[in-house]
């Protein structure tokens, strides 16, 4: 049985934007292993349709009946899918309902799992951040299989339109391991982070009462500003949640991005990558915000406020 | 009920901050490092504390998998309130793969009558985000990832609430026994009673070999190098002052100002 890159599409609302990075990333595994891409999606009404919009031609359709699934009814039908389909990679988006999908096949099948991938450096090597973002990894794969999930923001190219045509469409039945979901809660609608020019952020350098004011004065003198934070400042309690600019807060594109404090975690860069410019004020000059700044201002980030305030009056 | 909380020892901060002294001191070995417990363990095993507040039948395990540091911290997790420690004594390598690890949980957990495991949902060094959920598989048991509170507890079932991308949550049910995965930031993990730590002994502190575990990793680490730069990173120069005016020079030229 020749092996397979099977990429598994399993959003149900953006489901061509994760095909296209999945797919990207397919290709570029293809460089190296030579091996055919077979792209998973779940209920999709027509396949010839999305095979157009996606620009690629190799779909294998499930149909489960059921509007949506728990990560683990993903894994069930995956779990089927490879009896008959062997794989070197089974590749995934790095949500998480995706890592958790991609958690489940791997300890199904015995293949390695290697999250939160950069980019492919080598046959079977992989770039990822560690350390808080501070540092990449390069690892090796050690198993013949392994589960892969695709960072944020790495793939998201239009892929090249080659692929071979096979339509192919299977009815599974899902099983749960035990989950159920008893309600989903969306966003908060609005924010004012939405609308601004300018968001100043504050993170967990910044983490007191005083300093959250201090910000705040600078807004108020900045028109078109809002302002923004990271996780730690809402878990300490000090701002609300519609302010989190990150994975699990806000995705943000303003003209400016200014970060006061923040060290720059991967799930705060995802937040704010698409801003125009970004300006970054830090005391750790190693601060890993400062890779993905146009300006790096090392400097106490409080002290610095305190100066654009006397500036600013 | 017996809930088994997975923890690791991960770098103090302040050296996270310098890629030079990670690049050279990659090895737990070093004794010039100090460790603390992984921010998203520490809340993890404080939501378990926090039960056995309430319950105090509630008997709580922690298991960490590595060398010296791993110990150490399981000794603060018993001066936390921890009512046995596991080490699983292996070397560091073993202790970073999710693969190896989660084999070891299982190990673990198929030896006892748990309830629940308790995880972080990642680390704070390798950031894999897998070994709870890896372990779940490979026990054909429920697991969620980013829960963030614990809202009710039955006999067979528990709900909890979940943290999704976007600002998005979910309250999801699971069949007991499961592993809930912990987002870090859910509650104010307390300090270590330093009497309760002192009366660590051989009853309350268990180590284990792992000659028994298939000792194949599933990845390994082969460089670090500082993270590449995806904008033009450009260091300004001179005094505080004209850091300053430089910044708002920007905002003038963008048309903010």
């Amino acid at each position: 049985m020749n092996k397979k890159i099977i990429l598994v599409c399993d959003s149900m609302e953006n489901r061509i934007e994760q095909a296209k990075k999945l797919i990207n990333f397919g290709q570029n595994l293809n460089i190296y292993t030579k091996e055919e891409i077979l792209l998973v999606v779940f209920n999709e009404p027509d396949i010839k349709e999305f095979s157009s919009k996606i620009d690629f031609r190799s779909i294998l359709n499930i149909k489960t009946g059921l509007k949506d699934h728990n990560p683990d009814e993903i894994g069930f039908c995956l779990e089927k899918i490879i009896e008959k389909t062997d794989f070197s990679y089974l590749c995934f988006d790095s949500s998480t309902k995706s890592l958790e999908s991609a958690s489940f096949i791997a300890g199904k099948s015995k293949a390695s799992i290697i999250t939160n991938i950069l980019k492919i450096e080598a046959k079977n090597k992989f770039s990822r951040m560690i350390f808080n973002s501070k540092l990449e990894a390069l690892v090796k794969n050690k198993k013949k299989k392994a589960v892969l999930t695709v960072s944020g923001s790495s793939f998201e190219k239009n892929p090249s339109p080659f692929s071979k045509e096979s339509f192919e469409e299977t009815e599974i039945k899902p099983k749960t391991s035990g989950v159920e979901i008893v309600e989903t809660m969306s966003k908060s609608e609005s924010s004012s982070l939405d609308n601004a020019k300018i968001i100043l952020s504050i993170g967990r350098g910044l983490n007191s009462s005083e300093e959250i004011e201090k910000i705040f004065e600078v807004s108020k003198l900045i028109p078109n500003s809002a302002v923004g934070c990271s996780r730690p400042i809402v878990d300490e309690g000090l701002l609300g949640y519609e302010r989190q600019v990150g994975i699990t807060g806000r995705t943000v594109s303003p003209k400016v991005y200014s970060a006061f404090g923040i060290s720059g975690s991967s799930q705060h860069i995802y937040g704010m990558k698409d801003s125009e410019f970004v300006i970054s004020v830090n005391s750790d000059p190693y601060s890993s915000i400062f890779s993905h700044s146009d300006l790096c201002i090392v400097e106490d980030a409080s002290l610095f406020l305190e100066i654009l305030k006397q500036e600013l009056e | 009920m017996k809930i088994l909380v997975t923890i690791k020892p991960v770098f103090e901060e302040i050296q996270m901050t310098d890629p030079a002294i990670l690049k050279n001191n990659f090895s737990l070995k070093n004794p010039d490092l100090n460790f603390k417990i992984n921010r998203f363990d520490d809340h993890s095993l404080e939501e378990a504390l926090k039960l056995k507040e309430k319950d105090n039948s509630i008997e709580i395990h922690t298991i960490s998998v590595g060398t010296e540091p791993s110990l150490e911290i399981l000794k603060k997790t018993i001066g936390k309130g921890a009512d046995k420690g596991i080490l699983i004594q292996t070397e560091i390598k073993n202790a970073n793969d999710p693969d190896f690890v989660s084999n070891a949980v299982k190990n673990i957990f198929m030896e006892n009558d748990y309830k629940m495991i308790f995880s972080g949902m990642m680390s704070e060094d390798m950031m894999n985000g897998t070994t709870g959920l890896l372990t779940a598989s490979k026990l054909s048991i429920p697991s969620v990832s980013g829960v963030t509170s614990i809202e009710k507890i039955s006999k067979n079932k528990i709900i909890v609430k979940r943290e999704l991308e976007g600002g998005a949550s979910q309250r999801a049910e699971l069949a007991l026994p499961c592993i809930l995965n912990f987002q870090a930031g859910i509650n104010k993990p307390g300090y270590p009673n330093v009497l309760r730590m002192l009366k660590v002994d051989e009853s309350t502190l268990v180590v284990k070999n792992i000659e028994s575990l298939e000792s194949k990793i599933s990845f390994e680490t082969k460089e670090l190098k500082l993270p590449s730069k995806t904008r033009k990173g450009e260091i300004l120069k001179g005094s505080i002052e004209d850091k300053a005016k430089a910044f708002l020079e920007i905002l003038k030229q963008k048309k903010i100002l």
